[in-house]
C-alpha cells in the first residue's frame, strides 16, 4: 500500500484570464461501504443549509445576496479512500462591484464547519426532508428503465458488493440513518479532520491566502493518505446470463468484463483498452453497433479500473440482441490484432494531441488535472501521451488476452415485440 | 481582442462571428429553420402534411449519408468534434476544431445542403431512428410536453420532432428529398463561428463556398398555420407507470406587438419574476415543504414558440390543486421584490461575464435573441444596468395571463 504524503498548506494555481476564483477543500479519509448510505444524505444537507441558514430558502438567497456563483459538498470515493470534497466558486473581485472576498469566504467556511446541528446531531426537521427527498428519487429510479436496467445488471455482474453499493441508493439502508448518527460521521470525515486546500485564480496570491488563512488556518504540517484505491475483481469461469421482460418500448443490453489476475501495473492497459473502445471521437463501439451495423441509436462503455471492470451497455431492438452481443464480441476479439491495435494506439494519440490543444481554452483543467496527480487519481494528458508513446504492444496484447466477458444482461422491452 | 458582428450576405443568410483571438479551437454551429412545428407546406395554393419526424430523420440522412460518406465518422477521423441535434424550430450541426478549420467549414456546409442520400439509405437509416424514437416514448417527461403543447396550441402540430413509429415506418424518400430542398437554403439558415477568425477572411469563403452550391427554384413554400392566443384546452393528463406524479400550469403569452428590444427586456424581467416566486429561497417553495406537497423543487421555465411566450411552473406531487392554487396566486399577485430584483440583476451581470468562460456562450446567446426575438444586436452589460424594477413591473402589469391550461402526470393504474 503507497502512502501519499501531500502539504496542508494551500497549493494555488494562478490561471492567466480567469475571471473566477475555485477554492476545493478536501477531506481525506478512510472509508467503509457500510457508510455509503450515508454520504448521499450528509451531502444533501450540507448543500442545503447550515447553522447560520437553517432552511433551504435563506441558504440559497445568500449566494444572490453574496454574488456566490455556486458551492458545493461532493464526496469521491475510491475503494478504502474517500476525499470529501468542497467546492467554492466566487467572482474574481476585480469585475465585479461590492464583491466582498469576505463575505464569500465566511459562508464557505460556515458551510463547512458550522452545519444545521442541534443537540449534537443534524437538524432534525432537515434531516427528514432531504432523506424523503432521497426516498422519493429511489421510487422514481425504480420506475426509469436506464436506472433499473443498471442496477439489474450491477446486481449479477458485481461479485462483493462493492460496486452496487456505491452506485445504487438502497431504501433499507437509508432508514436506519439517524440525525446523531449521520452527524457523528461528519466529525469524524470533516470536522475532526485536516484538509488539504487547492485554489486557482488570477489574483493577488496573497490576498486570498490571507483569506484561507483567516478562516481556515490551514496547518503547515503533511497530511498522510494510505492509498488503497483497488480490489480487482475476477472473472467467473462460467459467463452469467440473465434476459428479464418489461414493459418498456425499448430493450437494454448490459455485456461486463472482468480481468483475470488484475495487477495495479495492468490499470494504465485497461485504461488504455478503455480509451479504444470509448473515444469520444473516434470509438470502436459506436463504429461496430451503429455506424457499421445500424443495430442502435447509442452506446455506451464503462469502466470501473479501481475493480478491473469494463462493461458495454446499448438500447437496441429485441430483434437485435443476438446481433449486438456477436458485434461487442467481434469488437472485442479484434484488439487481439496488432495492426489494428497500432492504428488505435496512433489514433489515441493524435486525439490526446488535439486534446491538449483544446484544454488551453479550459478553465478548470489545470486544478483538476492539479488535483488528481496530488490525489493520484488520474493522470494527466501530457502523461498519457507520454505513456501512450512509449506503450509495449506485446504486453497490452497478452493483457488483453486477460480480458473475460463475465455477464449479460439483456432487459426486453415487451411493448418493443408489439411493433 | 473579441468582437461580435451579423452579417447578412447577399444569398440571405445570417452569419454571425465572435471573434476570439485568445482562443484555440473555432466552433461552427449552421443551424436551418426547419424543425417539429413545420408540419405543412403549400403546392399549387393547396396545403399539403409533412409527416412528423422528417427534419429529425433528414438529420440522419445528411450526417450518415454525406457527400463523404458517414460525416461522423470522417469528422472522428480528424479529431473534430461534431453533432446534429433537432429541435421544435430548427436543425443543427456544428463542428469544433483546432485545425484545417477552412476545409472542415467547407465539408460542413457542404454535407448540410448537398441531399446525397438514396432510397436504400433511407431503409437503413430508419432502424436507427425507430430506436431513438423507442427511447422517446420511454420518456415520461418528452411525452409529456406532447400533452402540454396539444392543450397550449390549437394548430401548431403536438408531436415531438423525433416523429412517430408511424410516420417514420413509413417515411418516404420522396417526402424528405422535397423537404430538404424546401427548407435547406440559405435565406433560411444561420451560421454562427467563433474563434480565433479574421472576420472578413470568413466572410469571403463563406460567401465562396454557398456559391458552388445549387439551389432549385421551387413552387413549394413552408406553411405554418396561423395561431391565436387562446388555449386549446383547458386541462390534459398523461397516464404513466410512474412513482410520483407531476402537475404544471402553463401560460400563453402574445408578443406579436412587442418591438426586439423590448423582448430582450421581458425575457429578463419573466427570470427575474420566475425567479423571485418559484425558486428555492421562495415563499411559494417554502409553502410546498411546509404543507407537505412535495419534497422537490419548484421547476419554472419559459420558451419562446413562434409569436408566443410560453411560462410553466410545475412540481412533484399528487396535491395537485393545492400547488396549483399556490403558482396561480402569485401569479396573479404580479410581485418582486426590489431588493431581490437588484440581486437578480447583479447575479445576471456576473453571469455575462461568466459567458467568456466557454467557447460559444457569447455567440450562443446571440444567436438566440435573433432567431428568438428578431433583436439583431448583440446584448451588453448596459442592456442589464439598465433594467429598471419601475419598468419591470409596468412590464409585467401589461401581460395578458388569462390564457393558461394545467397538465397532469398521473399514475397508470
Amino acid at each position: 500500500m503507497k502512502t501519499l504524503k501531500l502539504n496542508s498548506k494551500p497549493y494555488y494555481i494562478r490561471k492567466k484570464n480567469l475571471n473566477t476564483i475555485t477554492m476545493v477543500v478536501i477531506f481525506p479519509y478512510e472509508y467503509d461501504d457500510k457508510h455509503s448510505y450515508e454520504l448521499d444524505l450528509i451531502s444533501r444537507i450540507v448543500n442545503n443549509s447550515s447553522a447560520m441558514y437553517p432552511n433551504e430558502r435563506d441558504f440559497k438567497k445568500e449566494y444572490l445576496k453574496r454574488m456566490i456563483i455556486g458551492s458545493s459538498f461532493n464526496v469521491h470515493t475510491y475503494y478504502k479512500n474517500l476525499y470529501a470534497t468542497f467546492t467554492l466558486k466566487i467572482p474574481n473581485p476585480r469585475l465585479v462591484k461590492n464583491f466582498s472576498l469576505d463575505d464569500a469566504f465566511e459562508f464557505f467556511h460556515d458551510m463547512i464547519y458550522k452545519p444545521n446541528v442541534e443537540n449534537n446531531a443534524f437538524n432534525e426537521k432537515c434531516f427528514i426532508r432531504e432523506r424523503d427527498f432521497l426516498l422519493n428519487t429511489i421510487a422514481a429510479d425504480e420506475k426509469n428503465i436506464y436506472h433499473y436496467s443498471y442496477e439489474q445488471f450491477l446486481k449479477l455482474y458485481d461479485c462483493d458488493g462493492h460496486l452496487i453499493i456505491r452506485n445504487c441508493n438502497d431504501a433499507k439502508l437509508l432508514l436506519q440513518a439517524t440525525p446523531s448518527k449521520l452527524y457523528d460521521y461528519y466529525k469524524k470525515i470533516v470536522l475532526n479532520n485536516k484538509p488539504l486546500f487547492f485554489v486557482t485564480a488570477d489574483t493577488d496570491k496573497e490576498l486570498l491566502l490571507e483569506y484561507i488563512d483567516k478562516y481556515f488556518n490551514p496547518s503547515d504540517e503533511i497530511i498522510h493518505i494510505n492509498k488503497n484505491y483497488v480490489s480487482f475483481q475476477n472473472p467467473r469461469e462460467t459467463v452469467c446470463e440473465v434476459e428479464e421482460i418489461k414493459n418498456y418500448n425499448q430493450s437494454v443490453l448490459y455485456m461486463g468484463y472482468k480481468v483475470l489476475n488484475m495487477r495495479i501495473k495492468d490499470l494504465f492497459y485497461l485504461n488504455t483498452v478503455y480509451a479504444i473502445l470509448n473515444n469520444k471521437e473516434n470509438n470502436l463501439i459506436f463504429k461496430a453497433l451503429r455506424l457499421k451495423k445500424g443495430l442502435v441509436y447509442s452506446s455506451n462503455v464503462g469502466m470501473y479500473d479501481n475493480y478491473g471492470c469494463i462493461y458495454v451497455n446499448c438500447c437496441t431492438n429485441s430483434d437485435s440482441k443476438e446481433a449486438a452481443i456477436s458485434t461487442i464480441n467481434e469488437v472485442f476479439a479484434s484488439l487481439n490484432d496488432r495492426e489494428l491495435l497500432e492504428t488505435c494506439i496512433d489514433n489515441l494519440k493524435r486525439s490526446i494531441k488535439v486534446k491538449l490543444i483544446r484544454v488551453k481554452d479550459s478553465r478548470t483543467y489545470e486544478l483538476d488535472n492539479f488535483i488528481d496527480n496530488k490525489l493520484e487519481s488520474g493522470n494527466s494528458l501530457a502523461v498519457e501521451l507520454n505513456k501512450l508513446s512509449r506503450i509495449d504492444i506485446d504486453e497490452l496484447l497478452k493483457f488483453i488476452k486477460r480480458i473475460k466477458l463475465d455477464t449479460i444482461y439483456f432487459l426486453r422491452g415487451d411493448k418493443n415485440e408489439k411493433d | 481582442m473579441k468582437k461580435t458582428k451579423l452579417y447578412k450576405l447577399p444569398n440571405g443568410l445570417k452569419l454571425v462571428i465572435h471573434a476570439d483571438s485568445t482562443r484555440h479551437s473555432i466552433n461552427a454551429n449552421l443551424i436551418t429553420l426547419f424543425g417539429g412545428i413545420n408540419a405543412s407546406y403549400l403546392k399549387d395554393g393547396k396545403c399539403h402534411n409533412i409527416p412528423s419526424g422528417v427534419a429529425h430523420f433528414l438529420e440522419h440522412l445528411l450526417i450518415e449519408h454525406s457527400f463523404k460518406g458517414n460525416i461522423y465518422e470522417y469528422f472522428s477521423d480528424r479529431d473534430v468534434r461534431f453533432n446534429g441535434s433537432t429541435g421544435n424550430q430548427s436543425t443543427n450541426f456544428f463542428i469544433d476544431t483546432v485545425s484545417d478549420f477552412d476545409e472542415l467549414l467547407h465539408d460542413l456546409i457542404y454535407m448540410v445542403n448537398k441531399a446525397e442520400f438514396t432510397p436504400e439509405d433511407v431503409d437503413y437509416t430508419r432502424k436507427a431512428v425507430l430506436e431513438e424514437v423507442r427511447k422517446s416514448d420511454d420518456n415520461r417527461f418528452r411525452q409529456f410536453s406532447k400533452v402540454t403543447r396539444s392543450c397550449l396550441f390549437k394548430n401548431y402540430t403536438s408531436e415531438l420532432p423525433i416523429g412517430t413509429l408511424r410516420d417514420v415506418s413509413e417515411m418516404s424518400y420522396e417526402n424528405l428529398k422535397l423537404c430538404h430542398s424546401l427548407f435547406y437554403r440559405p435565406e433560411n439558415q444561420l451560421l454562427a463561428i467563433t474563434g480565433n477568425v479574421k472576420p472578413d477572411e470568413i466572410k469571403k469563403l463563406v460567401t465562396d463556398i454557398y456559391a458552388s452550391l445549387d439551389y432549385k427554384q421551387l413552387n413549394v413554400t413552408s406553411f405554418i398555420p396561423d395561431e391565436d392566443v387562446s388555449v386549446a384546452k383547458e386541462s390534459g393528463e398523461l397516464k404513466w407507470d410512474t412513482a410520483d406524479e407531476y402537475v404544471a400550469l402553463n401560460y400563453k403569452i402574445d408578443m406579436s406587438n412587442y418591438k426586439p428590444y423590448d423582448l430582450l427586456k421581458l425575457e429578463y424581467y419573466i427570470g427575474f419574476f420566475l425567479e423571485y416566486n418559484f425558486n428555492e429561497s421562495s415563499l411559494a417553495y417554502d409553502e410546498v415543504l411546509t404543507k407537505k406537497i412535495s419534497n422537490y423543487s419548484i421547476n419554472f421555465d419559459s420558451y419562446i414558440l413562434k409569436n408566443f411566450f410560453v411560462i410553466s411552473i410545475g412540481c412533484f406531487t399528487s396535491d395537485f390543486s393545492e400547488f396549483i392554487s399556490i403558482a396561480e396566486q402569485k401569479m396573479k399577485e404580479l410581485f418582486i421584490s426590489e431588493e431581490y430584483f437588484n440581486l437578480l440583476k447583479n447575479d445576471a451581470i456576473i453571469k455575462f461575464l461568466l459567458r467568456e468562460d466557454g467557447n460559444t456562450k457569447v455567440i450562443s446567446a446571440f444567436v438566440d435573441n435573433i432567431l428568438s426575438i428578431g433583436y439583431e444586436k448583440p446584448d451588453t452589460i448596459e442592456d442589464i444596468e439598465n433594467l429598471s424594477y419601475l419598468e419591470c413591473n409596468e412590464m409585467l402589469n401589461k401581460i395578458d395571463f388569462s390564457n393558461k391550461c394545467i397538465t397532469k402526470i398521473v399514475k397508470e393504474n
